[in-house]
């Protein structure tokens, strides 16, 4: 209270005698600057508090030509007087005001410009600054709400400012180079004006890209191109952002900013027609700056190629023998919406395609063999409609890789799909079970096609990437190694761990015919047993057919004796 | 490669005939060009052309060819060598370089029955 002051400047004693004569005593952004020119005159500023005012008003002055003005004529008393203005005058002050005042005492830096909300510092430990006292502050993360059901009002509440102005509100999920977008709120409702900032301090680095969400976009074909039409008030992707989007079909590029409102600038067209597809990349200017890394495909409507519904991912391309010499697929995609899993996942699941992949189904079915719990950790099926597949890098665990997958698979002209499949029920859209072929597409969108997945490859580096363990190879298989691999065989299998084995390669094929076993093939193996003192392998070609001997099933899985095996087979693949 | 078979309904229609049939020699053969063992599978390779005699047991479908005949046929450069005593259902087609055995893996591509099927299915007679 002003009786409690013991101010040492004639001018500033004046100044406060008069706002204890207030009702209500209040230091604001206007008559600070009294208190500023009380501390501005003096011998060492050589000027009178008139001429100090006149300066300090002045149109155009900064705040800080402000702070420097009275800096030069403060003395110590003075400062001790202000301090005790801050400590015990009890008076209102505005943020703008009292950081003056705590700028002048040292207690804190000057603060450029005041608005009615004003952030400072980074945001490692949250959002922090001045606002009105009593205002709410509200914020929204621009950059990941298109991926929410979010408006760009659907704010929260993160801090209450206090009796001097100050917050510091938490916000979850905030990570470094994030938009952040903020207002106060006034006990009466009145809000102000929006402020955007960056978050900074939070990360060493900017890693996470903008997003762009898909299914808020429309396409009208029109006779001069493709309008993009944004279909909500929800926004489809962070303020600043640029999209990209690439006429599959012409190759022709086009690159837009999002607006301030996370939308599309108005009567917004790409070069295109019905039934085009546009491949779309959002960049944050920091991160995919190279747009090479795709978000997915929106198509044309008006024209028919198998059109598909929902969420719509980039899809691997085919295989090049199943495409047409200008590069285009030879079949068409369709959408698979059947459940993931019937039951718990086995080896009969797995049928290999039309591709030359035969180690991965061959891999699969001796995970889901050894273990079906991995199968079912491996996929999940996500809340848009989309799949999430997740493999190991150089089967480390440490190194998971997740592909986001939607449930397009290309189909022959009859139905079904030419590549991975399941077994054991109707391979149609609506029943087929999913998880393999999904898994299937997940490894090609990974490796970079079904061209690159199709082409041969190793079972063992398949079920490492699978369960995320080191494989193992043991050498080529020999006659005389029948004990030692037996043993690793029963061993790995009774571990619950994924066995495989792969045939000798083409140069030695008149081996196999009319032997139910194939050259430069992968089987799992399922088990090993010893009968009447014969040891014998049970294989299961990944075709789900075609077998050694005739059991009258032709599932594809047989017993094999040890000695054929050793003389069959090349290769054991197995896991650390 | 170890693709799959081929679905018959793929195949049958270029196929001029079908028979049972056994190896009963190798007339001639490409150079079986030599590949490094490798831990991996289904490797783009392929096992060498052969020229191979048949003698026909039993006529599944198509005309031409008779129960005992001696013929010989293309087996092309793919997924399957051949060798004296192989036998089964061959697939063949008719061209100007002679019979030509069709099916990715030969007699083992298709079992017997599942011709005969196709074959009636497909209005080969």
């Amino acid at each position: 209270m002003p009786t409690r002051l013991n101010l040492s400047d004639a001018r500033l004693r004046q100044f406060a005698d008069a706002q204890a004569a207030q009702p209500t005593p209040a230091l604001t952004d206007t008559n600070v600057l009294d208190v500023l020119a009380a501390v501005g005159d003096g011998s060492a500023a050589r000027r009178t508090v008139d001429v100090a005012k006149a300066e300090l008003t002045k149109p155009g002055l900064t705040r800080a030509q402000q702070f420097d003005l009275a800096k030069a004529g403060l003395t110590r008393r003075e400062k001790a007087d202000l301090a005790q203005l801050l400590d015990r005058s009890g008076w209102q002050m505005t943020p703008g005001a009292r950081n003056f005042l705590e700028a002048l005492t040292g207690r804190a830096a000057l603060i450029d410009a005041f608005g009615p909300l004003t952030l400072t510092g980074d945001q490692k430990a949250g959002l922090a600054g001045y606002a009105t006292p009593g205002d709410v502050i509200e914020a929204i993360n621009l950059s990941t709400a298109p991926s929410g059901r979010l408006h760009l009002t659907d704010t929260k509440v993160i801090a209450t400012a206090d009796a001097a102005g100050k917050f510091l509100g938490p916000m979850l999920d905030v990570r470094e180079g994030d938009l952040i977008r903020l207002r106060t709120r006034a006990a009466d409702g009145k809000t102000s004006d929006w402020l955007t900032i960056q978050a900074r301090g939070v990360e060493a680095a900017d890693t996470r890209n903008a997003v762009v969400n898909l299914e808020r976009i429309d396409l009208v074909a029109q006779t001069d191109g493709v309008e993009l039409k944004h279909n909500t008030g929800r926004p489809l992707s962070e303020p600043g952002a640029t999209l990209r989007f690439v006429n599959v079909r012409t190759g022709e590029k086009t690159d837009v900013q999002v607006t301030d409102t996370g939308s599309l600038p108005a009567s917004f067209k790409v070069p295109g027609r019905a039934g085009d597809e546009l491949r779309v990349s959002v960049s944050d200017g920091v991160n995919n700056v190279d747009h090479a890394a795709i978000s997915g495909t929106l198509k044309v409507p008006g024209a028919s190629s198998g059109g598909v519904g929902g969420v719509d991912l980039p899809d691997p391309a085919m295989h090049a023998d199943e495409r047409n010499p200008d590069g285009t697929a030879r079949y068409k995609l369709e959408r698979f919406t059947g459940p993931l899993f019937k039951e718990e996942p086995t080896a009969a699941d797995v049928r290999q395609g039309a591709i030359g992949n035969c180690y991965f189904p061959a891999a699969l079915a001796a995970v889901a063999r050894a273990n079906p719990q991995a199968i079912k950790d491996l996929i999940r099926q996500n809340a848009d409609g989309t799949y999430t597949v997740r493999f190991f890098q150089y089967g480390d665990q440490t190194k998971p890789v997740e592909i986001q997958v939607d449930g397009d698979l290309y189909v022959r002209a009859w139905g079904g799909p030419i590549y991975g499949s399941s077994l054991g029920g109707p391979t149609t859209p609506r029943e087929m079970e999913l998880w393999y072929p999904l898994v299937e597409k997940a490894y090609a969108q990974w490796k970079g096609s079904y061209d690159t997945i199709g082409d041969g490859g190793s079972a063992g580096e398949v079920m490492s990437e699978v369960l995320g363990r080191p494989s193992s190879w043991g050498g080529f298989i020999s006659a005389g190694a029948e004990e030692r691999l037996f043993g690793r065989m029963k061993t790995d299998l009774e571990r619950g761990l994924p066995v495989a084995a792969g045939t000798h390669g083409k140069h030695r094929a008149e081996l196999y015919t009319n032997t139910g076993v194939y050259s430069n093939h992968a089987y799992s193996v399922l088990g090993v047993e010893e009968k009447d003192g014969q040891r014998f392998v049970t294989l299961r070609n990944p075709w789900g057919q075609s077998e050694y001997g005739h059991d009258g099933k032709n599932d594809g899985v047989f017993s094999l004796p040890m000695a054929e095996f050793t003389k069959l087979f090349a290769n054991l693949y197995t896991l650390r | 490669m170890a693709k799959p078979p081929e679905p018959i309904e793929d195949v049958l229609p270029a196929a001029d005939t079908g028979v049972l049939a056994e190896v009963l020699r190798i007339v001639e053969a490409a150079p079986q060009p030599q590949y490094a063992p490798t831990q991996a599978t289904d490797v783009p390779s392929v096992a060498a052309r052969q020229v191979v005699e048949l003698k026909v047991s039993a006529v599944l479908f198509g005309r031409g060819l008779v129960e005992g005949a001696v013929v010989k046929a293309v087996k092309p450069a793919g997924d399957y060598a051949l060798r004296a005593g192989n036998r089964g259902p061959f697939l063949l087609s008719a061209g100007e370089a002679g019979l030509q055995i069709l099916g990715r893996y030969g007699p083992d591509t298709w079992r017997e029955d599942t011709v005969r099927r196709a074959a009636v299915a497909l209005g080969k007679r």
